[in-house]
């Protein structure tokens, strides 16, 4: 494994780096110019208003590298005790891995093989259930580019670009000029399918109001009218939408050239999310005996594709990896983070870059206070109790470069703009993964 | 280093005319050197193989076991992976599923076990090619290095068209410095722009493309051109227009005739050697004695199989609309994806049967191949894993070549009709050890241009890959005694002795920099990432090794 770095500039003088790389959204636009003066990152150019003030308000942090049950202390000291508890757990789980870099996310994995454990990511509720879906019906889809030059029809599904991927319309999709598409916007037709009229819908032809839970039966009478079976009227009433208005959609959808479907996480986060993301699957594969469709998901956290794809060539399976048998074993729900916990199924946890753990129910986050918990993170804690071991590293992109995984599995090289007293994941990872080497042969 | 002698063994060695000879082998510093003047000199160890047969390591010249598809492939099929084959962590090694699609630690681990230290995945989209690198600092043990796509590229269709090949040549040159890659690839040329503009293929090497006024023709030479006039190692590697199409050797012939004399390698030419209509199926037939004759009269041709085995797999190409004409066959899942930098993307489950006319008669032409090309050097083992079979049914394969017996065996138990279609049932050939010597190791090397592999000369890379003989053949080639890589002793009785990691081949073609201007305008303004963070700097690969580019 290789990490390539520019050296980060040692003096004080205003520095510019091009093509910076922003890991704030999925996006993960690659041509961001940063001025960095002091350690600091003074202007953002060609970045969006989140991008920006992510940039711009990165703190000097003066916490401790690392903390043993509370108590400051250092890496070294640290790494032991959360070897220690890695192997004197019979069934660790290691979690997280959607803040960090692919190559974080590589030694990741290794630590859980050697150690036996099982290894989950924040895919495993949301956009987990695209694995599910691409597992029962496969996928019809394409690179951001290929949209960017040929969609001349656009679906944006459950979704909300203008607030949420800000610069996604320009860059990859609606506004943006491409190959086949000269006049960008112009060339395009564009609708919202969503259950309330969010802030791309300006942006759109028509807006398609769904009632919420209804975007499968939606897909489902649309798959329907492309084979020529006439619709239950009732599904009218249970979407909100008059059967004209789809029965119209679908023969403009059928004229397209090249269509595309980005579905948000109105499809991805909502309940039976595996069957919304299959259903529009379907409707894509369908489509694509009348013409040119595909569809992938728009929305993602920083380099959540990017553990997909490492857990993927590492073991055979994006999510759900139990180790414990010594070689890997996927099931969803089995060996999912969030049940596990609440099942009191592991007897130690290493969360590792997890960002906000909002799938976490009550019953998980109570039976984390009772069990040895190691954190590795850039940011502030996540847990109420505190951790066993906290591990404190510098910020993926900012401080440490690496590579990331782009919405449509696209790798991507960082380029740090400033310096951290802290390690990065990596780097931290690393040292764990050779002591726990070490330990075992002792053993 | 250490020195090592590999002693008394009975040496299959092609390239340097050794044919069952019982020679010594010294090894130093992971290379192979002349056996020392001095009988003073002593072995740090001697690996006494007497009675053994000592080959160079396996080089499998075409196969996907990295980058955005194989991965893709491998998230599709859960169920290909839960009763198959468990890769067990060991203290050195690595967990890891097999099925037909096996992760990466597995992939290096089970060809290593084979005995083959060398492989290269055929079809990297050049927008994946940072991904394919990662998956392969991931894939211990053996050597490696990948071929871009490029047969449906926007930039090169565009300079056919305008009449500028210098910038088609600057252009491929340019994209394997950007990707690390090694050779250069054509998928179905035309065929995938269609696929994507249209939603249909392309049937003829002189129709016009979508958006391009250019012929399949036209783009197949103007690149396998350019590739001659860079004097890159490998030649233009041509997966043919209308693959698996009853009738498509006709195409296949065309491509080899529309090379007029230049270098070109015509891969897993099994899937493009049938006779009989696309609309009726009880017409399919073989082709292979006459595209034979083309390859046996012809020394700028080379080939590798593609050869079906009976088995569950995963179909998976860059011909995406390959993946949709297989998706309406098979019925089942199906995934398809189209990428910028302009490649496309197929996957479907697929099993062959043998009950099936067809599937048996794509056994026996892969067969036919084998045995009417006269001489070796002109054709390479592959199932195009996991397309035709997994990698893994190699030594069935090699079973099935030297002893006709078992091929008549095979014979029995498939449709009998299809003996009135292919000419296996009359073909007596059978392989000797030397000559699946060369299919398997010296051919492959000498196709790719790799001077260190597939031999067992002074200088070569010390890969050497030694069995103990055995009457079962298939049993013998599974499971070797000892496996070197690099000088390291890597596999014994099939365990994991050393998970070394190998290196990348790369290549460096110099080309115009002036160029550089209107290949970077047009990637800003066309693609999504920036041609700064596109490039893939040497840090970044890891351990590699440029191989020279000769100017004689």
């Amino acid at each position: 494994m290789s990490l390539s770095q520019e050296p980060i500039p040692e003096t004080n003088k205003l520095k510019v780096i091009p093509d910076a790389t922003c890991t704030h959204c999925g996006c993960l636009c690659d041509d961001l110019v940063l001025s960095v003066e002091n350690n600091k990152v003074v202007e953002a150019t060609n970045s969006c208003e989140a991008g920006k003030t992510y940039f711009l308000n990165q703190q000097t942090q003066d916490e401790p590298e690392a903390l043993i049950e509370g108590k400051p202390t250092t890496y070294p000291e640290a790494i032991d005790k959360a070897v220690e508890i890695l192997l004197a757990a019979k069934n660790p789980l290691t979690y997280g891995l959607s803040e960090t870099t692919t190559e974080a996310q590589r030694v990741a994995v290794a630590i859980t093989d050697w150690v036996g454990g099982i290894i989950d990511t924040t895919t495993s509720i949301g956009r987990g259930s695209s694995g599910l879906a691409i597992q029962e019906v496969g996928e019809v889809t394409c690179s951001l580019g290929e949209i960017k030059n040929r969609a001349d029809f656009i679906i944006y599904w459950g979704a909300n670009p203008v607030k949420n991927q800000p610069r996604h319309l320009s860059r990859y999709s609606l506004l943006a000029e491409g190959e086949f598409l000269p006049n960008g916007r112009k060339d395009r037709t564009a609708i919202l399918i969503d259950v309330k009229k969010n802030e791309t819908a300006k942006e759109m032809d028509p807006f398609l109001k769904v009632k919420p839970g209804s975007d499968f039966e939606l897909a489902w009478t649309m798959r329907a009218l492309l084979k020529g079976i006439d619709p239950d009227p009732s599904v009218e009433k249970k979407t909100g939408i008059k059967l004209d208005l789809i029965k119209n959609l679908i023969d403009q959808m059928k004229d397209a050239k090249y269509g595309a479907i980005l579905f948000g996480a109105g499809i991805t986060h909502s309940p039976g999310n595996e069957l919304n993301r299959e259903s529009i699957h379907l409707l894509t594969r369908d489509l694509n005996q009348f013409t040119r469709w595909v569809s992938r998901p728009i929305s993602s956290q920083g380099n959540a594709t990017g553990a997909d794809n490492v857990l993927t060539w590492s073991t055979g399976y994006p999510f759900a990896v139990s180790m414990g048998r010594g070689y890997p074993r996927f099931n969803p729900g089995e060996f999912t983070a969030p049940g596990l916990l609440a099942r009191k199924e592991v007897d130690a946890a290493f969360m590792i870059s997890t960002g906000p753990m909002l799938n976490f129910t009550q019953a998980d986050q109570e039976y984390l206070k009772t069990i040895p918990v190691i954190e590795l993170s850039s940011g502030v804690s996540q847990f109420k109790a505190q951790p066993s071991v906290s591990l404190k590293s510098s910020t993926y992109g900012i401080h440490s470069a690496g590579t990331v995984y782009r919405m449509d599995h696209v790798s991507l090289p960082l380029r740090p703009s400033l310096k951290s007293p802290y390690k990065s994941e990596f780097e931290i990872l690393k040292m764990i993964e050779e002591k726990v080497l070490i330990k075992t042969k002792e053993k | 280093m250490s020195l090592y002698l590999i002693k008394g063994g009975t040496l299959y060695d092609p390239k340097n005319n050794i044919d069952g000879v019982q020679e010594d082998l010294w090894i130093q510093d992971g290379k192979i050197i002349p056996s020392p003047k001095s009988q003073e000199t002593k072995p740090d160890k001697i690996y006494d193989v007497r009675s053994m047969v000592v080959m160079p390591g396996g080089v499998d010249m075409h196969c996907h076991i990295a980058g955005p598809k194989v991965n893709t492939a491998r998230k599709l099929m859960p169920e290909d992976k839960r009763n198959a084959l468990k890769i067990e962590r060991t203290a050195i090694t690595r967990s890891g599923t097999t099925g037909s699609v096996p992760s990466t630690f597995a992939t290096g681990y089970l060809y290593a076990g084979l005995g083959y230290t060398t492989a290269f995945d055929a079809a990297i989209p050049p927008l994946g090619s940072r991904h394919a690198h990662e998956e392969l600092q991931d894939t211990p043990i053996i050597d490696k290095g990948f071929y871009v796509l490029t047969g449906n590229n926007h930039y090169i269709m565009k300079k056919i068209q305008s009449g500028e090949p210098h910038l088609v040549k600057s252009y491929l040159a340019w994209l394997l410095h950007a990707t690390g890659g090694y050779g250069v690839k054509v998928v179905n040329p035309g065929g995938v722009e269609v696929w994507k503009s249209t939603g249909g293929n392309i049937s003829g090497m002189d129709e016009s493309v979508t958006h391009f006024d250019v012929t399949p023709r036209q783009i197949l030479q103007a690149i396998s051109r350019s590739v001659h006039e860079m004097k890159l190692p490998h030649a233009v590697h041509i997966h043919c227009n209308n693959l698996g199409i009853p009738g498509n050797a006709s195409t296949t012939l065309e491509t080899m005739h529309a090379l007029e004399g230049a270098r070109g390698h015509i891969t897993h030419i099994q899937f493009h050697s049938y006779g009989g209509h696309p609309d009726d199926q009880s017409t399919f037939c073989s082709r292979v004695p006459e595209l034979a004759d083309y390859v046996n009269s012809h020394d700028n041709i080379s080939v590798d199989v593609g050869q079906v085995m009976f088995s569950k797999t995963t179909s998976m190409t860059g011909d995406g609309p390959l993946g949709y004409f297989l998706h309406k066959v098979m019925g089942r899942k199906w995934y398809s994806g189209d990428t910028e930098l302009e490649a496309g993307c197929g996957i479907v489950p697929i099993e062959y049967k043998n009950k099936s006319f067809v599937h048996s008669l794509q056994w026996a032409i892969g067969l036919e191949w084998y045995l009417l090309v006269e001489d070796p050097w002109k054709i390479a083992m592959s199932t195009d894993h996991p397309n035709g079979a997994a990698f893994l049914a190699y030594p069935e394969i090699i079973a099935l070549l030297m002893d006709r017996q078992k091929r008549e065996e095979v014979l029995k138990t498939v449709p009998q009709k299809i003996k009135d279609h292919c000419t296996l049932a009359d073909l007596h050939r059978e392989y000797s050890l030397n000559e699946i010597a060369i299919i398997t190791r010296a051919a492959p090397a000498k196709i790719l241009g790799l001077e260190n592999k597939g031999h067992l000369g002074p200088g070569a890379d010390a890969d050497i890959t030694i069995y103990n003989p055995q009457d079962d053949l298939q049993k013998m080639f599974e499971i070797p005694r000892y496996v070197f890589q690099a000088g390291e002793l890597v596999v014994e009785d099939g365990e994991i002795r050393t998970p070394s990691s190998g290196k990348v081949f790369c290549v460096r073609p110099e080309y115009d920099q002036e160029h550089l201007k209107d290949i970077n305008s047009w990637f800003d303004k066309n693609y999504t990432i920036q041609f700064n963070n596109y490039k893939i700097d040497d840090a970044f690969l890891g351990a590699h090794e440029i191989i020279s580019i000769k100017h004689e």
